[in-house]
């Protein structure tokens, strides 16, 4: 067997060696945190795009909010509660978002801290956190920050 | 050494016996792809793939496709296109069923040239021809079975080089590997592992530029296809495609080798195991756990009797999983199917391992009994047949329903009912760009209703504006433009076009996605109008009345146009609801076991129309549209069910009713 054979061959079993390797190590550390279980392991397979996940094999504009960012998707002026829809006035034009008991409420004034969803009255500004229901097609709210609006003269 | 006749005529008889045979195989191997193909194929537009409609839609046309550009796969669908079978894109899903049955072939014959075995390179190659992802993309319009076919060949050409060295075949895969690039882009990747293997088989190549100078050559020519891009870069229609048209050499960039740069090594190193976890998944969903395990001999016994090949085909294999694990796209499975083919051939490559072992065990046992040692070696023969045909079989049976697209007519039942529903001279909104082809489809094939203003079907770059439309004309949407959308997609109405204040009334309905369940693109066409319906009314009065309770709702009573309908036609729905809990309902529609849409009660008007009208507060919900019925639907009669849908199971794309009721017999007919 020449050198050059024995080298291949060497470098052939490292190779596979190491590809095991990884593939086990890759393997221990997914069941090691979520356990033996094949949840979140087809992103998704052939039979469809979930509507909701449909994203355009385009790029993204720059601009496009990404996964997990806490920017607030929508400001304005609350101008009409009833029940569990806000009507906001946006520089947009007018917005609906739907808040449950779940929707966090932060005061902006002097300070941040905890409010309520009784802090959000109309003619307050808002800023708004939270997700998209495509199927609603509305805004969730996760979060309300109430911020004071600046005083006309 | 001189041949007398005798010998002369034996050998030509054993070459063409082997030549035949080998032809007959082949010829099987492709039959039995195509005819499982075209049986499971989709007839026409689908939203399978974000891309298909558009992919089949610039075939026709000659243009430019999205990111890279693919012109090898345009010019190809043109010839397509020509074929006189279904429509425009049904011919463009033949291409895909054509292309992915001859790279069965193909890879049938690299592995008959890996292990020099012909019935289990048959049986292997049909194992991979019916895996789950492959067969999903040899259904539909999209680039990926054509290029499964490019770069088996590709392969193929340098195997067969290295085994007579005649350099044609290296010309020829020089050529092939160029044109390559028009069918993705990708395959750009694999070139360390070709140049590798060339200098491994005969590095002294090197010392014949003729040789080398004529393959690189003939690898450039190929790649001229993309001068296609800055030709044809006038006719795009997606926005962000468009600026980025290839018209100079940094936008050429941006289009072909700088595509997508948000996607690529999307991953931090802590996430990449997961990956890869994902990634073993997607390959035990299509070579099952057996062909994972003979793979890995497969690579074992490759290396240390066909090294140089074995070179070839593991850096390739790595360099493009390495690549894809870091992609971050939402169909990621279509991907990995190169990757899935070359794992295939280690696969067929262990197999030979095993079944070589066996059969020298076998000669040892039946020592020198010639006639014990033939019939183990038969029985051997019969039984690793036996195992392949139940695994193929095994692949058929457990991929079929999932890739059986054949009923899939969601998108021409509803478009047809569409330009059907329109009055002269209105405008029809819906998404753009690459998304919007199911619309443009229609108006650059086949220019349907002429009169009937398309904003969103703009090209070079332009933005949808009002040109062609008349003051005062019905305005219909097929797409919801979200009013509380901060940010919106460039693929969005432009916020010009439409009235923020305006009601987006549901007229008609297609059917949602069939194959996939209720979770695709919806299929929905919205009247734009001033003043809402009335969505909730104090006394409903229906026709026939139910009041049946599902779930968080009570079904009052419907409303129904007629009782029979013909397959393709439309059924007039209107329902009566009452809520009886506050929270989010889902309902739908099927006849029989056949789903027909899925909804937000109120289409997603419900909770403004509550906010701006102030209803009374035990009012009746009143839905009233137009359902398509699939044109798939034999004749017969079928019950119309409606009920409410199982929330988590349709974001599952599995949709199921919690609870429904049968409203009426519905005759389907001609």
């Amino acid at each position: 067997m020449s050198v050059g054979r024995k080298w291949l061959l060497g470098v052939g079993i490292g190779l596979l060696g190491t590809m095991l390797l990884i593939a086990s190590f890759s393997l221990g550390v997914f069941v090691g945190e979520r356990g033996l279980t094949r949840e979140k392991l087809q992103p998704v397979g052939p039979g469809g795009v979930p509507a909701a996940q449909q994203q355009p094999a385009q790029p993204v504009p720059p601009d496009k909010p990404q996964e997990g960012n806490q920017v607030p998707v929508l400001k304005g002026i609350v101008r009409r509660l009833s029940r569990d829809l806000i009507t906001i006035e946006t520089k947009d034009g007018t917005k609906l978002v739907q808040v449950s008991s779940d929707t966090a409420v932060r005061l902006a004034e002097n300070g941040e801290r905890e409010g309520s969803l009784d802090d959000v009255k109309p003619g307050v500004g808002v800023a708004v956190i939270g997700r998209m229901d495509p199927d609603a097609r509305m805004l969730r709210a996760d979060t309300i920050v109430v911020f004071p609006l600046p005083q006309r003269k | 050494m001189k041949l007398s006749s005798s010998n002369i005529a034996k050998r030509m008889r054993s070459f063409l016996s082997r030549r035949w045979l080998d032809a007959l195989i082949s010829l099987v191997v492709f039959a039995v792809s195509l005819v499982v193909y075209n049986a499971t194929l989709t007839p026409s537009l689908s939203y399978r793939s974000p891309d298909g409609n558009e992919l089949a839609t610039v075939c026709y046309q000659l243009g430019l496709a999205h990111m890279t550009g693919y012109p090898l796969y345009t010019w190809l669908g043109k010839l397509f296109t020509y074929f006189p079978v279904g429509d425009i894109a049904h011919r463009v899903n033949l291409m895909s069923a054509v292309m992915a049955a001859g790279a069965v072939v193909l890879l049938c014959l690299i592995l008959r040239q890996l292990t020099g075995r012909k019935l289990v390179s048959a049986l292997v190659a049909l194992f991979f021809a019916f895996s789950l992802t492959f067969w999903s993309q040899a259904v539909i319009a999209e680039v990926y079975a054509p290029n499964m076919f490019m770069l088996a060949l590709c392969v193929l050409l340098l195997l067969r080089w290295a085994r007579t060295r005649r350099r044609g075949y290296l010309f020829a895969f020089g050529l092939a590997y160029g044109l390559s690039m028009g069918t993705h882009l990708s395959n750009l990747g694999f070139a360390p592992a070709y140049v590798l293997f060339i200098l491994l088989e005969d590095w002294r190549i090197l010392k014949r530029p003729g040789e080398l100078l004529g393959t690189i050559g003939l690898f450039v020519l190929g790649c001229l296809q993309f001068l296609w891009l800055p030709y044809k870069a006038s006719m795009l229609v997606d926005l962000p495609m468009a600026r980025n048209a290839p018209i100079t050499l940094e936008r050429f960039y941006t289009y072909t080798l700088g595509a997508f740069p948000q996607m690529k090594f999307a991953f931090p190193l802590v996430a990449i195991p997961g990956r890869i976890v994902i990634y073993i998944e997607l390959l035990r969903q299509n070579l099952r756990i057996p062909g994972m395990l003979l793979g890995i001999i497969g690579m074992w016994g490759m290396l240390f009797k066909d090294t140089e090949k074995f070179y070839l085909l593991v850096l390739m294999y790595l360099v493009h999983v390495f690549f894809f694990i870091q992609y971050r796209v939402f169909d990621l499975d279509v991907f990995f199917i190169p990757a899935h083919m070359l794992f295939l051939l280690f696969m067929g490559y262990g197999l030979h391992c095993i079944l070589e072992l066996v059969e020298k065990l076998t000669a040892r046992i039946g020592g020198d009994e010639a006639t014990i040692s033939k019939l183990l070696h038969v029985g051997l023969a019969i039984g690793a047949t036996f195992i392949l045909v139940v695994g193929v079989v095994w692949q058929l049976r457990a991929n079929y329903a999932r890739n059986d697209r054949s009923q899939d007519v969601a998108i021409n039942d509803f478009y047809e009912n569409v330009f059907e529903l329109l009055p002269e001279d209105s405008v029809l909104l819906g998404k753009g760009g690459v998304f919007g082809y199911d619309m443009f489809y229609y108006r650059y094939v086949y220019d349907v209703r002429p009169d009937v203003v398309m904003p969103m079907a703009v090209s070079g770059g332009r933005l949808p504006g009002r040109a062609g439309w008349e003051e005062g004309a019905a305005v219909f949407s097929t797409e919801w433009s979200d009013l509380n959308k901060a940010k919106r997609t460039p693929w969005s109405v432009p916020r010009e076009l439409i009235d923020h204040e305006t009601w987006y009334v549901p007229r008609l309905v297609g059917q949602n996605g069939i194959g996939a369940g209720f979770g695709q693109r919806r299929l929905v066409l919205y009247e734009l109008q001033e003043e809402p319906r009335e969505l909730i009314v104090r006394r409903a009065e229906p026709e026939h009345e139910v009041h049946h309770r599902l779930g968080a709702v009570e079904l009052v009573g419907y409303d129904l146009g007629d009782d029979s309908v013909a397959g393709g036609g439309c059924l007039e729905l209107t329902l009566y609801w009452r809520v009886l809990r506050q929270q989010r309902i889902l309902v739908g529609a099927a006849l029989d076991d056949v789903p027909l849409e899925v909804h937000d009660l109120g289409f997603g008007n419900l909770p403004r129309y509550v906010a701006e009208t102030s209803p009374p507060r035990s009012g009746t919900v009143v839905e009233e549209y137009s359902v398509v019925v699939p044109s798939s639907l034999e004749s017969a009669v079928y019950e119309l069910r409606v009920g409410v849908v199982d929330l988590r199971r349709q974001a599952r794309g599995e949709p199921e009713f919690i609870e429904s009721v049968v409203l009426t017999g519905i005759e389907l007919g001609e």
